[in-house]
């Protein structure tokens, strides 16, 4: 019976998903989407804890709901659940059923990551999410949509094979699919060492770790709204989950990979912020946010592997870390096609209030969930050896810096008429979702250290610590806007989405094209 | 002979004398002739369960004759092996019948299709049955024989032309056999296939016979598994029909060449015999170059079938590569992809079929949009196309899975690098065929779509064997561990041929 409960939040979206066949459900399915997420809420909030085998199902599967499963459940719940109501009335192309398809099955997998505690059932799930997103990056047939649809692809087709064949250099080991079971055989397999490194860099796609993050800035900019917040807020965070379910973290003690995923992580860290700021379109400068946010996470999955001991509280971290980035992330992109539509009335001021709160809350201000989750990851930090230890302390406080600086951008590129979304209309779009998320970040200072098990009340000085980087990083961008208003500053410098990709996809197109019939234009 | 033992025969001729009545039939008789064949491939299946059933309780059918003098006798033996493969043809040969009836409605020479159809299935069996090397033999060649007319079935020049091709390769694979089966037949005597093989005596006194008959078996059964460099005849013959490229790819001939392989590796050598003569590690390096070969050479087909054909060329040496590597999980994702591989394979030509036939469309670059008209077909197309590149759950995932970590046992780490690597060509030539079908607008008219037709997909005879395949092949993976699937079928043969 458990095992039922704890299989409804990935089913009910299939079953949807297979009513679609039916044309007057097919017609409906943009009304009926969002209760597809209302059973993974459930399930987060009052579903049982525990596990179940499940011996007939792919390799031998095991399903359950431990700790970080129902937080993330419940995140990606809740985010899917107003992407879906986004959506409602967002997209009403004659594609649209390709969309909700697309949208319903990768909400099955997304959700079902939550439960699955075994490399097989978690490897479909994760299939299943990541290539039919790809129908949310390619749905509007845009030169932009098109090339931003491939480069999905082809990473995720990369990172589903790093992880299979991590996964399966520990079977044999392990002798089953089963987490933890899987994961404590890197410690003992033949190939372990080369294991967590794929596995570790196979997530670290999906997290967007530099220089996995490619794929990011062009697909959130190229996605619908609800597309690009589905991605944003509940698909990025399979990255972490992948990482806490095939890594034995808290056993394994890896100085090498440890170094190199901190030294990557804060490379995304401060390397988002620095292209960031040179967008145009607010989706991608949210996107280089999370690839700067994600190294932050980086960042504690390094410590984890360089002090196994550490793990109780790093992983505590993580978790409040990657659901305040997600609700925060998630709500700045329902934003960014709510406001185009604002008009100049109340209206305006509360859409721009609902925007500046996860700004703040991302950046870190004191009183919202960033401060906590930053002080989290602080004080996880804080428990590397030296000089490591003070490498990332001084360079965290830049990273906050960079992070206001960026959402400054990011608010101002919203809040400015006519640099709205290309391809967007805002017309007769749904408030209420962003809204809704908006306040789950506002009051997520009050509940979120709750789920995630954090009780720690901030001292003074970490109040101060939080305050002054919003402070800087906010006179910076002042001084910036000022500068551009007067003149002195007359054009903005501009780095296209992608990034490092950009070169090498001239590079391949002057090499000779694409050399393969039938595939141009994938 | 007690009635058990004579359900081998039983089960060639359930094929085999529908076959023969068919031949007798005149063309009108349609009615008459699709339910003979129905009526041959139920029976088939109804026997087939009936040797399940014994082998579950222990007991093996198995049927001896007298061939030639010096006791070289003709077997027939329903062991675990023999009856993977014969479950697995006799259930494909039922959707491949429904298929065929409803694709040739209109055609001439009906009646010699279905009768050389028929007498193919019934040589795919006696393969699988064959209980030792000559019977084998006679079979395989039985099967190159009665496959002839069904390649050149259209009687084009092109179709012509590919049957040449056909027969030479497979005759020539056939006359290396014999030398083989004679050479090693005046080295150790007649003998039956067993588990551990027959020739691990002669290892030392024989080392350099044993090399090259190995070689030569490798090398007949290798056209019909279509390892590189033989592979040349298996794009040419998708001029043939629809059913006829389901027969070839997965029903019938590639797999009976992949079968052969396993048994010489498993049962005429023996893993430790082979081992001993340093022959797996060039079959292992075959199977690796055949897998890349295929799919380079897929990517670079704009016609659908031949994409089709070359993906089946790298797919089988999965196969082989399994057998090769001979640690148990290797060994049981070879076995098990011969049935995967079929499932998804036939699926992908049951579709290719429906285009052509439904609005004739043979390129890829016809694609186009053709997911909205044709969605059922896109759907089941789409099935065989993740299970190739080995996503879940479709079956190809546990394929892929068990010889990785298979791999990984033999400590054969360059052999995932290459299965890593087949999995991204295959994404690359499978997945942009999907883009074409749903993310792109419909670009033109349909090459041949008949006027005024309202239906959305093909018609049902061509329809649901495509959805019934590809529902198997998910339940094949998805229900993967479930007592009766073919991977734990495959799990308990291999611990009684290659060991725990």
């Amino acid at each position: 019976v458990s095992a039922a409960i704890w299989l409804t939040p990935a089913l009910v979206p299939l079953l949807m998903l297979a009513g679609m066949a039916w044309p007057a459900f097919r017609a409906r399915v943009h009304r009926a989407a969002p209760a597809a997420a209302l059973p993974a809420l459930a399930v987060a909030l009052f579903g049982p804890a525990g596990s179940a085998e499940l011996p007939w199902l792919l390799l031998g599967a095991r399903v359950g709901l431990d700790h970080p499963g129902r937080v993330l459940l419940g995140t990606g719940a809740l985010i899917w659940l107003l992407a879906a109501a986004f959506a409602g009335r967002e997209i009403r192309d004659p594609s649209a059923a390709r969309f909700f398809a697309c949208f319903l099955a990768s909400m099955s997998g997304s959700l079902g990551l939550a439960v699955a505690l075994d490399a097989g059932s978690f490897q479909l799930c994760y299939a299943l999410m990541g290539f039919s997103a790809y129908g949310l990056v390619a749905h509007q047939r845009t030169q932009a949509a098109r090339r931003a649809g491939r480069l999905y692809l082809a990473l995720v087709v990369i990172g589903e094979i790093a992880v299979f064949v991590g996964a399966s250099l520990l079977y044999r080991a392990a002798g089953t699919a089963a987490f933890p079971a899987l994961a404590t055989a890197t410690l003992d397999a033949a190939a372990g060492g080369a294991a967590l490194a794929l596995l570790l860099g196979g997530f670290a796609i999906k997290s967007g770790i530099i220089p996995f993050h490619v794929w990011m800035p062009p697909a959130y900019a190229a996605a619908p709204i609800a597309g690009a917040a589905a991605l944003g807020g509940a698909m990025i965070n399979a990255g972490l989950l992948g990482w806490l379910r095939f890594l034995p973290l808290g056993a394994a003690q890896s100085p090498g990979l440890g170094t190199l995923i901190i030294g990557l992580g804060l490379g995304s860290a401060l390397y988002g912020v620095v292209i960031g700021v040179l967008q145009r379109d607010p989706r991608a400068v949210l996107a280089y946010s999370s690839v700067s946010q994600m190294g932050l996470l980086g960042v504690g999955l390094g410590v984890a592997l360089l002090a196994p001991a550490s793990w109780p509280s790093v992983r505590t971290g993580l978790l409040l870390y990657a659901t305040h980035h997600a609700l925060s992330k998630g709500a700045l992109l329902l934003g960014a096609g709510v406001a185009p539509g604002a008009g100049r009335t109340a209206r305006r001021r509360l859409v721009l209030a609902g925007l500046a709160v996860p700004a703040l809350a991302l950046a870190g201000a004191p009183g919202t969930t960033g401060a906590t989750a930053k002080e989290a990851l602080k004080q996880a930090a804080a428990l590397l050896h030296q000089p490591l230890a003070e490498g990332v302390g001084m360079l965290l406080p830049v990273a906050a810096v960079g992070t206001a600086l960026l959402m400054a951008r990011a608010l101002l590129l919203m809040a400015s008429p006519g640099s709205g979304i290309p391809g967007h209309d805002a017309q007769g779009i749904r408030w209420w979702p962003f809204l809704a998320l908006s306040s789950a970040v506002t009051t997520g200072v009050w509940w979120l250290p709750r789920v995630v098990g954090w009780s720690d009340t901030p001292s003074f000085e970490s109040l101060l610590a939080a305050a002054w980087p919003v402070a800087a990083g906010g006179l910076v961008a002042a001084t910036a806007a000022w500068a551009s208003k007067v003149g002195w500053l007359k054009r903005w410098p501009e780095v296209p989405p992608g990034d490092l990709w950009v070169p090498i996809e001239r590079a391949m197109a002057a090499w000779g094209g694409r050399g393969v019939p039938g595939s141009s234009g994938c | 002979m007690n009635g058990l033992d004579a359900l081998p025969l039983l089960t060639l001729a359930s094929s085999l004398v529908p076959g023969l009545v068919i031949f007798a039939l005149p063309e009108g008789a349609r009615r008459l002739r699709a339910a003979l064949n129905v009526l041959g491939a139920v029976l088939k299946l109804l026997l087939v369960g009936l040797m399940l059933a014994a082998v579950a309780r222990g007991r093996f059918a198995e049927v001896r004759m007298p061939l030639l003098p010096g006791g070289l006798d003709l077997v027939l033996r329903a062991d675990a092996p023999s009856l993977l493969f014969v479950t697995l043809s006799s259930l494909l040969w039922l959707a491949t019948t429904v298929y065929a009836v409803g694709y040739l409605e209109d055609s001439p020479h009906r009646s010699r299709f279905f009768g050389f159809f028929s007498v193919c299935v019934t040589s795919t069996v006696g393969v699988a049955l064959a209980g030792n090397l000559v019977t084998l033999l006679i079979f395989y060649e039985l099967l190159t024989v009665s496959t002839y007319p069904l390649v050149v079935h259209r009687g084009t020049p092109k179709a012509l032309g590919a049957g040449r091709v056909y027969l030479a390769y497979t005759l020539a694979g056939g006359a290396a056999l014999l030398l083989a089966m004679v050479w090693l037949h005046g080295l150790v005597g007649p003998r039956d296939f067993r588990a551990g093989g027959y020739v691990l005596a002669l290892v030392t006194e024989q080392s350099a016979p044993l090399r090259w008959i190995f070689a030569l078996l490798v090398a007949g059964f290798g056209v019909k598994a279509a390892l590189v460099p033989l592979h040349g005849w298996l794009p040419r013959a998708m001029i043939a029909p629809a059913p006829v490229s389901a027969l070839l790819h997965a029903v019938a001939v590639v797999k009976a060449g992949a079968f052969g392989l396993i048994r010489v590796v498993y049962d005429v050598y023996g893993i430790e015999a082979a081992a001993r003569l340093g022959a797996l590690a060039p079959l292992t390096a075959v199977a690796a170059v055949t897998i890349v070969f295929g799919s380079l050479r897929a990517l670079a087909q704009d016609e659908l079938k031949k994409r089709l054909a070359y993906s089946t060329v790298s797919q089988i040496s999965l196969i082989v590569l399994g057998t090769a590597l001979a640690t148990p999980l290797a060994a049981i994702g070879g076995l098990v992809h011969l049935v995967h591989h079929a499932f998804m394979k036939i699926t992908l030509f049951f579709c290719a079929g429906n285009l052509a036939e439904t609005l004739g469309i043979h390129y890829v670059h016809e694609l186009d949009g053709v997911g909205r008209r044709m969605p059922a077909t896109t759907a089941a197309f789409a099935v065989g196309a993740f299970g190739m590149v080995g996503v879940p759950p479709v079956a190809g995932f546990l394929s892929k899975w068990y010889l990785a970590s298979g791999a990984e046992a033999g400590a054969k780490y360059w052999v995932i690098a290459v299965l890593a690597l087949s999995s991204a060509l295959n994404a690359a030539y499978y997945l942009p065929i999907l883009h074409r079908a749903w993310f792109r607008p419909q670009a033109g008219p349909w090459p041949a779509e008949p006027p005024g037709t309202i239906r959305t997909d093909a018609k049902m005879s061509l329809l649901l064997p495509a959805l019934a395949t590809a529902t198997v092949a998910i339940l094949a993976g998805l229900l993967g561990s479930m007592p009766g699937s073919p991977l734990v079928w495959t799990r308990a043969v291999v611990a009684a041929e290659v060991g725990p």
